[in-house]
Formats: C-alpha cells, structure tokens, sequence
C-alpha cells in the first residue's frame, strides 16, 4: 500500500501543470478578491477598524476550502484513469490486494489535500503579511491544522462518491470543471453568503462547503473580530453576511458544530460509496 | 507450474457469444501459442485465463487453483494489449513501484531484466516519451518482475520492429529455458508461432485446431510453385495433370511436392526462364482454417 500511496503522490506532483491546474479554483478566488471583492467589502464595512484583516483572513479561510476540495478531486483522477486504461487490472495482479489499492490512492488524495491547503495557507499569510502587513497568529496554528486534516478527509470521500461512478478520463474532466466552478460559490468566497438569496443558501447549506469555510473563518476570526471591540449586534451581523457562522434559521452553528457536522457529512459519504458506489469500483 | 486445464469455458455477451465451450490442457514449461483473426475470442480467452474476467461458464484452474485465489494471480504475469504503466513518470519509477508491489522480488532481479531487456540509457526518461518498441520492453520486464510461472503476451510485438523483437524472444526463449516458464502468446505474426511447441487456432471463439506445426504443416500437401516463361501456352500442356492459374506474375501451381517440382523443371527446362518455389507455412494453415475474407 505504501508503494501504492508513492506512486499516486509521485502522479500528482510529477507534473506542474497538473497542480496548478488543481488550484485553479482557489487562485481564481484569490484573484477576484484582489481584483474588486476587497475593495467592495472594505466600503461596506467601512466602520470596522481593522476591516482588511477580517477581510484577508476570511479570504483565506474560503481559499483553503476551495483547495481541499479541488486538489483532493484531482488526486484521485489516477483513479478514474486507472480504470480506464486497465492500468488498475495490471495493479490488482500484484500482492497488493484490491481493498489496499483503494486505500493506496485515499492515501495519497488525503495526503495532497493537506499538503496543498498547508502550502496555499503559508503563501496566503507570507503574500498577506507582506502587502497588508497581516500578522500570522501562531496560537491558532494547531487549529488550523486540525481543520486542515478535517476536510482533506471531507472533501476525500466527498469526491471518492463522485469519482466511483465515473468511468471516463472525458467526463471527469467535465465534472472536476463544474465542481471546481461550483466550489467557490458554495463556500461563499466569489460571492459572500449575505448577498445570496435565502434559497440559495439553503441550497448550499446543503453541502459541507459552507461549514469547511466557516469552521476556518471561525477559527481565523476569532481574535480579529475580538480586537475590533464591536457592539454584538454588529458582530451577528458580519457573521452572517461573511459565512463565518451558517445560519439556520435563527441558529448559528459553532466552532464544534461545524467541525461535528463535517464528521457527519464524511461518516455519510463513506457509507454512500459503500453501499451505492462499490459495484462501481472494479 | 505443472498443469493449466481449461474445460468448456464459455463466454457470452448478451446475444453473442465470444467464445466457445473452449477445452484445453498446458503442460508447464511449453510455448503455447494462441492463433486467430481479429475478434476470434483470443484476447477473452486470455482475460478469463488472467482471471480479469469472469467466465458464463467453465472451469479454469493451474494446479488445481481457481483464478479467483491470491496463488493463482501470484503465478501469473501479464503483458497487455495496451500500455498500462504510467506515462509521466520514469522507467525506472514505473519498475520500482511495481516491484515494491510484490512480496518477494529477489534483490538484484530487477537489475538483470534491465539488462537483458537493455533499458539502462532509457531508465531516467518518462515512460510517455518513449517508441514503441521501447516501450514494450518496459512493458514485459513489468511483466517478469515476479518472476511469473506464467506468462500471458496479448499480442506483444504488434508495430514492432525486427530487432526488437528478435531481442523480446531472445531474452524470454533463455527466460524460458532457465525457470521452465510456461509462455501463452497471442498474436498475429504466424512466424512468431513457428517456434511454438503448441499452436491452438480459435475462431468464433471455438477451437479449430490444436496441434504442433510440425503436424499442422504436413497437413497440407506440397507448396506453391510460380513459373516463369514466355511459352505459356506449352507450358500449360505439361501441366495438364494439374490445377493452374495464370496471371501477370507467372503460371502458379499449388499443392506440388519438390520431387514433382524437380521432375517438372528438368522436363520443361528449355522454356522456363526462372521459377520460385514456397514451402507451406503456417500463414496458409491459416488462411485455409479461417478463411480469405476481412473479419467485419
């Protein structure tokens, strides 16, 4: 298994192209919020005092999102494309039994989720901390890092049920397209969540999407929100209209709420791929 | 590997069926040969046979294992049809992984297939990037990693060139020979079958013929003779006694044994300009068992 989760981190990272390509998503929402979506949101909430730290910060929380989603669902293109071209018949020849196989390429994926939204993180702060003068704020880093392992594993058996049912290199290629599309939407980074109509986000709030973002936000604004001294109603609001808390209804989930609902949601895509999708892997 | 048994093995898809009530018996250590046009059922043989395909029915077993059993699939290595390593990364990435798959893969193996199949200069470059014929020597040292007891080529030399090939058969032949490795081919290039010790000829997914080419080839009487003149019509009255056909190249006769050829040269000296003499070979065992038309 070992060899197996070599070679698919060896895939991936072998080819530049491919791993830029997989951070598309997040780099096209870290160009439009340095092209108008800062300066927008920087006059709505001009009251604020530190308004452009809450902004980077909630950038990059819904960056990371879209990164282990996208990255994840690249990964596992080897998988696809195995079975495809057969390669996955020569694979399950050797003394690697299938069940290992499959876990070789899980592997890897949850291995590049985290390795990428690591990395996305450290440019983000380097590049924030050098244009806004942003602060990297050491004591979330344990944090950080648990809700970066957290949606390596959502966004891995998220796109594990995805990719179970594909059996064309061609049509995951429009899928990973559309997802990848849909990614920034639905963690609220291209548009915020308080623009959005009320059935839009209960379409989202469907998804992990939005709680992924909001858990990093939650962690990442913590202190930021804390250090602007705002009245609590102010603070309910830019919560909301950010996707720092998801609303529902009148509810807004927590810090462990988020995190226990994307336990959930992972916990629920791994029995979807083994009861629905299994037939599909072979 | 003392025994591969195959009986009446039957594989159908939906309304058709590829292949047959198909029954056969492999010793350990011989070249078995698989002959057939296009969609004859070759390459779903060897599917089922790999175990990468579940048979409608029939039973197939090495040494009373199934192919469904871990020891029967360790026995086996398989070239396929089509490439099935990884494109962007190095030959010899692709050979470590793949040996790193396998429990025991004895310590300098992998460097003597490298040898032998003369990949050092090609080690360091992307699989992707290689010919053809590169290519396929990657693809069978893959295949010898295990030291396979078995050893399934699914059409291994198509697109190929001479020298390749010649170097492919060399180093199995001697592979062969060493580890009394059992070799089930199946290909297109009836001259690569002429050394096999048993050639199965499958059409429609049935046998037609099993037998050695030795046997095979005594099967059909005499050769093809092509007579050069410009006296035909003389030299037609000499062979009134035999079948003839007269087209642009020359008068060929077919079915005629080299003492009649020797008996008719001499006869018809003073007329015949040059000739050409053909032995039968496999390739006309063939055509006669499936037929001359194009499969469609």
């Amino acid at each position: 298994m070992i060899w197996m989760v070599r070679r698919n981190l060896q895939l991936y990272f072998s080819k530049t192209s491919n791993v830029l390509l997989s951070l598309l998503g997040a780099i096209i929402s870290i160009v439009l919020y340095l092209g108008f979506l800062k300066e927008n949101l920087s006059s709505d909430w001009a009251t604020l005092p530190n308004a452009t730290t809450i902004l980077d910060w909630w950038l990059i929380g819904g960056t990371l999102a879209i990164t282990a989603l996208t990255t994840t669902l690249n990964s596992l293109s080897v998988f696809v494309r195995d079975r495809e071209q057969k390669t996955f018949r020569d694979l399950a020849l050797t003394d690697v039994s299938p069940f290992n196989l499959v876990l070789g390429y899980l592997g890897a994926t949850l291995i590049i989720g985290i390795v990428m939204q690591a990395v996305m993180f450290t440019l983000l702060v380097i590049y924030f901390g050098v244009t806004d003068g942003l602060a990297m704020q050491w004591d979330q880093l344990i944090n950080v890092i648990g809700v970066i392992v957290l949606s390596s594993f959502v966004w891995t058996s998220f796109n594990l049920l995805v990719t179970s049912f594909i059996k064309r290199i061609d049509n995951f290629g429009k899928v990973g397209t559309i997802l990848a599309t849909a990614a920034g939407f639905f963690v609220g980074v291209y548009v915020p969540f308080g623009i959005l109509s009320k059935t839009a986000n209960h379409i989202i709030q469907l998804t992990p999407a939005p709680y992924n973002s909001a858990l990093f936000r939650q962690v990442l604004l913590k202190q930021p929100i804390l250090a602007a001294h705002l009245p609590n109603t102010t603070v309910m609001e830019l919560k909301r209209k950010l996707g720092i808390d998801i609303v529902w209804h009148t509810t807004a989930t927590t810090e462990l709420g988020n995190g226990l609902i994307l336990v959930a949601f992972t916990v629920i895509f791994v029995f979807c791929v083994m009861i629905f999708a299994r037939k599909h892997l072979n | 590997m003392k025994e591969l048994v195959v009986r009446h093995l039957v594989k159908r898809y939906q309304q058709k069926i590829a292949v047959n009530d198909l029954s056969l018996k492999i010793k350990g250590g011989q070249f078995v040969a698989f002959l057939g046009p296009n969609g004859a059922g070759k390459s779903t043989t060897i599917n089922m046979l790999t175990g990468m395909l579940q048979p409608t029915s029939g039973e197939i077993t090495i040494d009373e294992l199934p192919p469904t059993s871990q020891k029967y699939r360790q026995k086996l290595g398989v070239v396929f049809q089509n490439s099935v390593l990884d494109d962007d990364l190095s030959v010899q990435a692709n050979l470590k992984i793949r040996a790193g798959m396998y429990h025991h893969v004895a310590s300098g193996w992998l460097d003597e297939l490298i040898t032998a199949f003369q990949l050092q200069e090609i080690l360091k470059q992307k699989y992707g990037s290689l010919s053809g014929g590169q290519r396929r020597r990657v693809d069978i040292a893959r295949a010898l990693i295990n030291k396979p007891e078995v050893l399934f080529l699914d059409e291994p030399s198509t697109g190929l060139d001479i020298q390749t090939r010649q170097l492919i058969w060399h180093v199995l032949d001697a592979l062969r020979v060493q580890n009394a490795m059992t070799v089930l081919l199946t290909t297109h290039y009836l001259e690569e079958a002429q050394t096999a010790d048993m050639v199965y000829v499958i059409d429609h997914g049935e046998l037609l013929v099993a037998d050695t080419v030795t046997n095979l080839e005594k099967g059909i009487l005499g050769g093809r003779l092509t007579l050069f003149t410009k006296e035909t019509a003389t030299l037609k009255q000499s062979l009134s006694n035999k079948t003839i056909e007269v087209t642009n190249d020359g008068v060929v006769v077919q079915n005629i044994e080299s003492h009649e050829v020797i008996a008719l040269l001499n006869a018809n000296q003073a007329i015949i300009d040059d000739f050409e003499y053909q032995r039968v070979n496999l390739n006309d065992i063939f055509i006669q068992l499936t037929g001359e038309g194009v499969r469609k």
